[in-house]
């Protein structure tokens, strides 16, 4: 084609040109930085966190009245649950993962060595957690109910009779085999692990180790307490509210939570991260939208200012086709060298959010693949202008003065 | 070369209807020299733009070359005035963001020449032009008289059979129009069919022939006499 015809054509009116190629190289580094976070936060947001996500609940009961008898109360709410149609099981626990709120602890793998410290997620469980929340276990054994612990959060006397590992969390800190080991804490108590699960996240979405999480039989001490409660498949909806209504007859002295599915939870938590999202995709597509509407006010100008010119080239022979071609190539010439500057924008932006927002790098292909989506746009963009320049006649050439 | 015969063509807007040609007949015989002549708005463009196939026709029939070009597509069309005919324009028309050189190989660049033939071609119409030392000029730097020498270069450079001028002196001064004319004499010398409309009585006399135009019809041949049926036959001189 007229390759260096455009060029010099471009470089005698380079204001227009230059600024429609800054706003796609512009545009190819919010683009491609965009959605390639997007497409990173969906992924955060779309971990397993290793329970029954679509069958789990949560409610829980709140005591108010001075001769509330919590043990046995507990005792009562749970063998009432269980015993519930279309409840699978329940157990008490202080906080499930991916909802944002819960407790962390510092083991150590040799007793007194605080260099061999190891940070994780602690969950407090009772003898029905494995079934409630729909672990697997893939070494040793669950709590029974006899090492089931009052827990106060602010001291308690004794230790947990044993402590169950998730395989994240065991690899790192018993890379040899983990059942049977000692967890030493800073404050010299211990515990053996006696089981592995298979998967369980932590509470808190952001936190980098997402997997590693302990659980100890224990059970917090009031005044309140949550139940984790698991329905057979598909029957939550319904459990749910009849689960309310159970435990707010069953006793007096005490409120009862409302009930909430995990999957609510875990989705409240992120809602900050579906706005940015959301932000984000917006901002997104309203500059590809400006940067076509860019590119078609320009190339409309140029056809509107060449009238007499296109005329003339129909005149000596052009196509309607040679007429097309020529502004798709003018257009090609002038995204390619938007985009020469994007890749560079782009990868300064990638910098930037690595450094600031621990995004990841960004891969080759994401590169590739904006580059082309652009010069489709570029192409599509140009497309209207173009077919209107192949309307003018070629008589323009001799009626124009 | 060109044959014409009881051509009609209207222009309508919303409110009026022009009728630019009416029973408009005429014949070129190859190898001419033809000025056609006539007051402003008797319809010389439009036949020009019609032999030159720039614009249809509703009526009558037109054979260029022997071959009847009424029912051609736009495509069709497009390639004949790419092959056959050379145009030259008042305004020059020339692309001001194509250099000299680059503006006489268009017509070739959409013939589809590769680029040592089409070089060759520029160079040799350049120099007939004389202006073969200003190809990496711009059309903004040269004078009135030297675009239009480019641009007859860039009419010859495909060889066609027939040049189409439309007032090629109308923007230029009585030297340089000379100097134009002098160019078109030597290439109707070499050949080619020239038609060329002009205002100016000195320059038309220089033509084989005469072709007055008025009000859509020819109503006058010079120096031929017109054959019965309003046909202008072309029988030597
Ligand atoms: N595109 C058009 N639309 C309407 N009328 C036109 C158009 N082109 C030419 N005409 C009219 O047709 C007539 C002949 O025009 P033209 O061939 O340009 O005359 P000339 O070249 O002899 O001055 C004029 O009356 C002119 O106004
Ligand atoms: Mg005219």
């Amino acid at each position: 084609m007229e390759l260096g015809s455009i060029l010099k054509g471009m470089s005698r009116n380079w204001v227009g040109p230059l600024l429609v190629a800054l706003q796609v190289a512009i545009t190819m580094a919010v683009m491609v930085n965009a959605l390639f976070v997007i497409q990173e936060r969906r992924e955060v947001m779309a971990r397993p966190t290793g329970v029954d996500e679509a069958n789990l609940g949560r409610t829980g009961i709140f005591a108010y009245a001075d001769d509330f008898d919590w043990t046995g109360e507990i005792r009562a709410d749970l063998e009432a649950l269980n015993n519930h149609p279309g409840v699978h099981a329940a157990g008490t626990v202080n906080s499930l993962p991916g909802t944002g709120s819960g407790w962390s602890s510092t083991w150590l793998v040799e007793e007194n060595k605080p260099e061999t410290s190891v940070q994780s997620a602690m969950y407090l469980v009772d003898e029905h957690g494995l079934e409630t929340l729909g672990l697997e276990l893939v070494e040793g054994r669950w709590f029974r109910e006899d090492e089931i612990i009052d827990v106060d959060p602010t001291g308690f006397e004794g230790f947990f009779s044993g402590i169950v590992l998730t395989e994240s969390l065991a690899n790192k800190m018993f890379p040899d085999g983990a059942l049977g080991r000692m967890v030493y804490t800073e404050s010299e108590d211990q515990a053996p692990v006696v089981g592995v699960v298979r998967q369980l996240a932590v509470p808190w979405p952001s936190y980098l180790e997402w997997e590693d999480s302990s659980l100890v039989p224990g059970r917090l001490s009031g005044p309140a307490i949550f139940y984790a409660v698991r329905a057979e498949p598909g029957r939550l909806e319904q459990v749910l509210p009849e689960v309310e209504e159970l435990l707010t007859g069953r006793a007096s002295g005490r409120t009862v939570l409302p009930p909430e599915t995990h999957r609510e939870m875990v989705a409240e938590e992120f809602t900050d991260e579906r706005a940015t999202v959301r932000i984000l995709f917006v901002i997104m597509v309203l500059l590809v939208l400006l940067t076509g509407l860019g590119i078609v006010g320009l190339a409309s100008f140029n056809v509107r200012r060449r009238t007499r010119q296109i005329g003339t080239r129909r005149a000596l022979g052009a196509t309607r086709g040679d007429i097309l071609r020529y502004f798709l190539a003018e257009n090609a010439v002038l995204t390619a060298m938007g985009l020469g500057i994007g890749v560079v924008l782009t990868y300064a932006l990638n910098y930037f959010l690595a450094d600031q927002f621990n995004v990841a790098r960004l891969p080759g292909s994401w590169l590739l693949i904006g580059m082309l989506a652009l010069l489709a746009l570029g192409q599509l963009a140009v497309l209207g202008p173009a077919r209107t320049a192949t309307r003018i006649p070629p008589a323009v050439a001799t009626r124009t003065v | 070369m060109l044959e014409m015969q009881h051509i009609g063509k209207v222009y309508r807007t919303e409110l009026v209807e022009t009728h630019a040609l009416r029973d408009f007949s005429l014949r070129v015989n190859e190898g001419d020299f033809v000025a056609v002549t006539g007051p402003s708005g008797s319809g010389k463009t439009t036949f020009l733009n019609i032999a030159g196939l720039l614009e249809t026709f509703g009526d009558g029939t037109y054979r260029l070359d022997g071959e009847d070009v009424s029912g051609l597509s736009d495509k069709q069309r497009s390639r004949i005035r790419n092959q056959k005919i050379g145009f030259i324009f008042q305004s020059f028309n020339l692309i001001p963001d194509l250099d000299v050189a680059d503006n006489v190989e268009l017509p070739l660049r959409y013939r589809r020449l590769d680029r040592g033939e089409r070089k060759a071609r520029a160079e040799r119409a350049l120099e007939l032009v004389g202006l073969a030392s200003r190809t990496r000029h711009l059309p903004s730097q040269l004078s009135g008289g030297q675009q239009q020498r480019v641009a007859i270069a860039r009419a010859l450079a495909g060889e066609p059979r027939l040049i189409l001028a439309d007032e090629p002196t109308g923007n230029l001064d009585s030297l340089m129009a000379r100097q134009v004319l002098d160019l078109l004499e030597e290439i109707n010398a070499r050949g080619t069919t020239v038609i060329m409309v002009t205002h100016d009585p000195d320059l038309s006399r220089r033509a084989h022939r005469n072709v007055h135009v008025l009000d859509g019809r020819v109503t006058d041949f010079k120096p031929y006499d017109p054959v019965p049926g309003g046909l202008a036959a072309g029988a030597g001189a």
